[in-house]
């Protein structure tokens, strides 16, 4: 069915809840963040489109500046959207394994520059094969494990090999090495920079190891919204994967210079003397092993309960919450919050500005 | 939105694009039957909630394609969602609040007989300034498994009393959600406590429906009493009462870096944690230890099983409703080939 789409110039309290909002003022803000510390750097942002599966939003990340024009997506699917919305650059941050999508990924690369990550000799010699039987060139970078223990090479000298080897293959472009990284919990600055130039030096451990064989390792693609402003200080690194920092998410608070920029407006539907329902549950919001959003400017408030369509919080203190009224949830998880809904609504000074079509949603494949 | 399949009819499923969520037809048949057998010999009706899953299709099973059959969803767009693919007999969870809704449930009564689930005055307010016809009322009382609803029969008794007088809407009778393993006869306690309480003041409800909130029906059946005239549950078609589940999420190993571990291309958004980690159904000894949101983390001994980049594995997930909820097509497969794409028309109606 057709998702609910409010009028343009609307007011924020005509608008039906449960909806998925951004607060254009913030973002734009977040956006000039990213701007303002590229702005003389040779190392650019490279937005990742898994967290706002949008490209008209990743054009005014390009607007604003920053960027190096191109972005990050994590399946081939999400980038044939990005690449259907006329952006022309394109990581894709996965491992693509199988036929089909390989296939899919050589024909995107007739149309745009399609680069992926890679970790093993198979799926590399397998990319190659495909791409020459489709001619088109498909760039690769090799992820390295820096810190998530999942995929991604485990040491330089498988870097050296699969170099060695993306160098030999016809229809494969070398261009460099990549990794993914994260930290726990509340990170200060100085903890986000210790942390993050300690992974992102991992990578470049392997790009130097490679350069050593005479291979050129044009990319170095390494940190993200955490360490957005420490990669860029590290020689080498050519490109950041930030995505979080567009709309940001309770656990990344800590980054006090971004702003919570995608809400949830819901609206109370019961209250009792202690609690009050919402029109808003796990479909619309997620709550991954039992983690809760919180409610924006109430701290008295708390989820207690969360179900399919709405959620109980329980009120602090005397409950003077009424039936009908909207209150702005903070997500708990942005990305797969985003994933599960199928448009955004822009708001500006409490008014419509614009809808836009989350046209990445679902893309799975 | 993703596209459906790029494979032909026919295809065998391990080959679809992954991830991908598949549903067996003969095991979704035979759990339907199944799940209304248990109730044979009383007169209490199986409700779907066809908000679990969000399709027309499997619906139509569920209700033999008889679209006045009473099928239940969650919010007002998923109903307009059923409305809209003929049903014509709906009830919704959410109470209308707030314009919008009142505006959704105003375009749903032009063709369907709806029946909204109240707690409150304020909610009933919400239908007092806009009248309609083709439309009933449950009331929905609480039980100690579930804090929402109406809390005191007293209370209750007014808000019948207010429509029974003042309106020009049908009033149906009561709900209870049970919610927890074991607070069905808790709820079948409640719900005939307000019953009696409402008899004595002269008001009969000739609905008396229990939400199981997908609580196995083998529970419900030994202990219901014939009072009891409708049974809601979601999760039959998928798993009745622990059998093999017909839904699973087809994924594929992409990455081996290290023994005993494979990384899959499925994760938090191609299957949802939301109520817990997924189970491997087809390796034994194979576990899900975390999901990030592409990645699902497998684990397993390497002397047992050796699995290579482009393998197959199958997920069981931990909850149907909240994984249906993030596909917008659902392959059905008979005899492990894909029989028919169908789409998930209610998802994402949030509304």
């Amino acid at each position: 069915m057709q998702p609910y789409r409010p009028n343009i110039g609307a007011a924020i309290d005509l608008i039906e809840t449960p909806s998925l909002l951004i607060d254009l003022k913030l973002m734009e803000s977040n956006f000039s963040v990213i701007a303002e510390t590229y702005s003389h750097t040779t190392c650019k942002m490279r937005q990742h489109a898994k967290n706002i599966k949008c490209p008209d939003i990743l054009w005014r990340q390009r607007e604003i500046g920053g960027t190096l024009n191109g972005v990050c997506t994590a399946k081939v699917s999400e980038a044939e959207v990005m690449v259907e919305g006329g952006i022309r650059d394109i990581l894709v941050t996965s491992e693509i394994v199988g036929g089909d999508k390989q296939r899919r990924l050589a024909y995107l690369a007739k149309r745009a520059d399609m680069k992926v990550c890679i970790d093993n000799k198979t799926n590399l010699n397998s990319l190659s094969l495909i791409a020459q039987e489709i001619g088109s060139e498909i760039g690769v970078l090799i992820e390295v494990d820096t810190s998530m223990g999942r995929t991604g090479i485990r040491t330089p000298e498988e870097g050296i090999e699969l170099a060695k080897l993306a160098e030999s293959l016809a229809s494969i472009k070398f261009l460099g090495v990549m990794s993914h990284q994260t930290v726990d919990g509340f990170a200060d600055k100085e903890t986000r920079f210790i942390e993050g130039k300690r992974y992102i030096d991992k990578c470049l451990v392997v790009k130097t190891a490679i350069e050593k064989h005479g291979i050129e390792v044009a990319i170095v693609s390494s940190g993200e919204t955490f360490s957005y402003d420490v990669a860029p200080q590290i020689e080498g690194v050519t490109e950041v994967e930030g995505g979080t920092y567009a709309l940001m998410s309770g656990p990344t608070k800590y980054m006090e210079e971004f702003s919570l920029a995608g809400k949830v407006l819901t609206t109370v539907i019961d209250v009792t003397e202690t609690e009050i329902v919402i029109d808003a549950g796990l479909r619309c919001l997620g709550g991954p092993l039992g983690s809760t959003p919180t409610i924006e400017g109430q701290d008295d408030l708390s989820f207690v309960e969360m179900h399919d369509s709405y959620s109980v919080l329980i009120v602090k203190g005397e409950n003077i919450f009424e039936i009908g009224q909207t209150l702005f949830i903070c997500p708990s998880q942005q990305d797969i919050l985003v994933n599960r809904w199928d448009n955004f609504i822009g708001v500006r000074d409490g008014i419509v500005e614009v809808v836009w079509n989350i046209s990445a949603r679902g893309c799975h494949h | 939105m993703e596209r459906p399949t790029s494979k032909p009819i026919g295809h065998h499923y391990l080959g679809l694009d992954t991830p991908t969520v598949v549903v067996n037809t003969d095991l979704l048949k035979s759990n339907i039957k199944n799940a209304k057998s248990s109730l044979y010999g009383t007169s209490c009706k199986l409700i779907p909630n066809v908000g679990t899953h969000g399709t027309a299709e499997i619906a139509r099973y569920q209700t033999n394609s008889n679209h006045d059959l009473p099928v239940f969803v969650d919010t007002f767009q998923q109903a307009q969602s059923f409305a809209n693919n003929g049903f014509k007999n709906i009830i919704i969870e959410s109470p209308p609040v707030g314009v919008g809704k009142v505006e959704s449930l105003q375009r749903l009564v032009s063709t369907a007989h709806i029946t909204v689930s109240l707690s409150s005055l304020a909610h009933l307010d919400f239908l007092k300034h806009f009248p309609m016809e083709n439309i009933s009322v449950l009331f929905r009382i609480r039980n100690k498994s579930d804090s929402v609803g109406i809390g005191t029969h007293q209370e209750l008794l007014e808000l019948v009393k207010l429509l029974v007088e003042h309106f020009t809407i049908y009033w149906k009778g009561l709900i209870t959600v049970s919610k927890g393993s074991d607070s069905l006869e808790e709820s079948f306690k409640e719900i005939l406590s307000a019953e009696a309480f409402l008899q004595s003041h002269f008001f009969t409800s000739n609905e008396l429906l229990i939400n199981t909130s997908n609580q196995p029906l083998s529970k419900a059946h030994p202990t219901l009493p014939s009072k009891i005239t409708g049974l809601i549950s979601g999760n039959y078609p998928f798993e009745v009462n622990g059998s093999v589940s017909a839904c699973s999420v087809v994924s594929t190993v992409m990455s081996t870096p290290e023994p005993g571990r494979a990384y899959i291309d499925c994760g938090q958004k191609a299957i949802s944690i939301d109520r817990g980690i997924p189970s491997v159904v087809n390796y034994e000894n194979a576990l899900i230890e975390k999901m990030s949101a592409e990645h699902g983390y497998l684990v397993f001994n390497s002397a047992d099983i050796n699995l290579k980049i482009g393998d197959k594995v199958l997920l069981r997930p931990a909850n149907y409703s909240d994984t249906f909820n993030l596909y917008d097509f659902i392959n059905l497969i008979k005899d492990d080939r894909l029989e028919l794409v169908i789409e998930t028309t209610a998802r994402g109606a949030f509304k």
